[in-house]
């Protein structure tokens, strides 16, 4: 839900926030709107119905299905540890959970069509993400070595190969959010900014 | 159970010779239960399908589907006979006939994997060493036709390194050898997990011209 910031102050100063990050899949940026001009209350104006769509009224199921999906994916770890154990003479589950949470996190947060993850027998975790016509494969090691490497991403659109890196995790991430807001956040409702006021 | 001589090497054989990027390779898996191959939410076969954790996956046994069939799939070789008859042979080598419960058996439950070659054969990938520029190398994903005692059709999915003038597993320096290995093994699972099928695919033999004398 939207914000209110100054609200002591006169109505025509308020300033609502409304970070993306709470709705969409795109991790950046927020929008800012002033409603100082507007010659309605807020939630009967064209803006309140827009921030009253269905997709921002279901801010907190999707929170709880991420919570679910979160908490079956470590499940998923728990169970494939097990089978594997005889793999991971040097690292403990718990320091798998600890290297992989905010990665599954983050990712899951991209609001994935499908997601997936599997320990492999190199003490190393692939994860496959599929989103709008893309595929996403990362496998994430669990040593990073001394040159900063521990994770390679290999990016599909459709069929055809879109490229392959290799580095640290946090830039594979940030590789597979450019590729999806690129591909859409340009679209980020352009036809509902037109409808602002200033 | 006679074991099927079509499928060994023989004195009338040769490497294969010709083209084969629109035929299909073959691999087995431990079962042929579709959930337990398929990932239900991405529909992408399993890591765990792809290679079984004993296994290189950047070293990868398959066979060429066409004279071996699904049916020869199915054929297990006893752990006892598994060194002997699993080393790489001339393919016209003279090698004795497996025989039935003591060198192999049929495995009613194995299941497949299928991937038509073209879609990985040739498949170039360029990767540095972590976050240093400039140091980098090219790996060339190559189909090699490696016979063996049991199957003339053995086939392996490998790495050829163009800067080291040689193939992934031939590496003397281990230490290099397992970085190439750990950047190249996410590339050889992600382009199985994109194109293989457990389907049956619609495949041609090859001309007999391409693997007789």
């Amino acid at each position: 839900m939207p914000v209110p910031v100054n609200i002591d102050k006169a109505p025509q100063e308020n300033v609502w926030f409304f970070n993306y990050n709470d709705t969409c899949s795109y991790s950046t940026g927020s929008t800012l709107f002033y409603i100082n001009d507007l010659k309605e209350s807020f939630f009967n104006s064209k803006l309140g119905v827009e921030f009253c769509n269905p997709s921002i009224s279901n801010v907190g199921t999707q929170h709880n299905e991420t919570n679910k999906m979160f908490i079956k994916l470590n499940k998923t770890l728990d169970d494939q540890y097990n089978n594997f154990s005889e793999y991971y003479n040097n690292i403990s589950l718990a320091e798998i959970k600890s290297i992989t949470s905010n990665i599954i996190s983050e990712l899951i947060s991209l609001s994935p069509d499908a997601f997936s993850l599997e320990l492999t027998n190199e003490e190393s975790i692939f994860y496959t993400l599929k989103k709008d016509g893309y595929s996403f494969y990362i496998q994430q090691y669990f040593e990073t070595e001394d040159d900063g490497f521990n994770a390679t991403l290999v990016s599909f659109k459709g069929d055809n190969k879109i490229d392959s890196i290799n580095g640290d995790i946090n830039n594979i991430l940030a590789s597979i959010e450019s590729k999806i807001s690129n591909n859409t956040s340009h679209n980020l409702n352009l036809a509902f900014l037109n409808e602002l006021s200033y | 159970m006679n074991y099927p001589t079509e499928i060994l090497p023989n004195k009338n054989r040769k490497l294969i010779s010709c083209e084969i990027q629109s035929q299909y390779l073959i691999r087995s898996t431990p079962t042929s239960v579709i959930s337990d191959l398929i990932d239900e939410v991405t529909g992408d076969i399993k890591q765990k399908t792809i290679c079984s954790p004993a296994e290189n996956i950047t070293d990868l046994s398959t066979s060429l589907l066409g004279v071996f069939t699904l049916g020869h799939n199915k054929i297990e070789i006893s752990k006892e006979s598994k060194a002997k008859l699993g080393k790489y042979c001339a393919p016209d080598a003279e090698v004795e006939v497996p025989v039935y419960e003591i060198d192999f058996y049929i495995d009613e439950n194995k299941g497949f994997w299928t991937i038509q070659i073209e879609k990985v054969f040739k498949e170039s990938v360029t990767y540095t060493f972590g976050d240093k520029p400039g140091i980098i190398f090219t790996a060339i994903c190559s189909i090699v036709h490696t016979p063996t005692f049991w199957n003339y059709w053995h086939f392996s999915i490998k790495w050829y390194l163009n800067d080291y003038n040689c193939y992934l597993d031939e590496v003397q320096d281990d230490k290099l050898k397992k970085k190439i290995s750990r950047r190249l093994s996410g590339e050889a699972r992600a382009m199985i997990a994109k194109f293989a099928k457990i389907i049956e695919p619609d495949y041609q033999e090859l001309l007999a011209d391409c693997y007789t004398k």
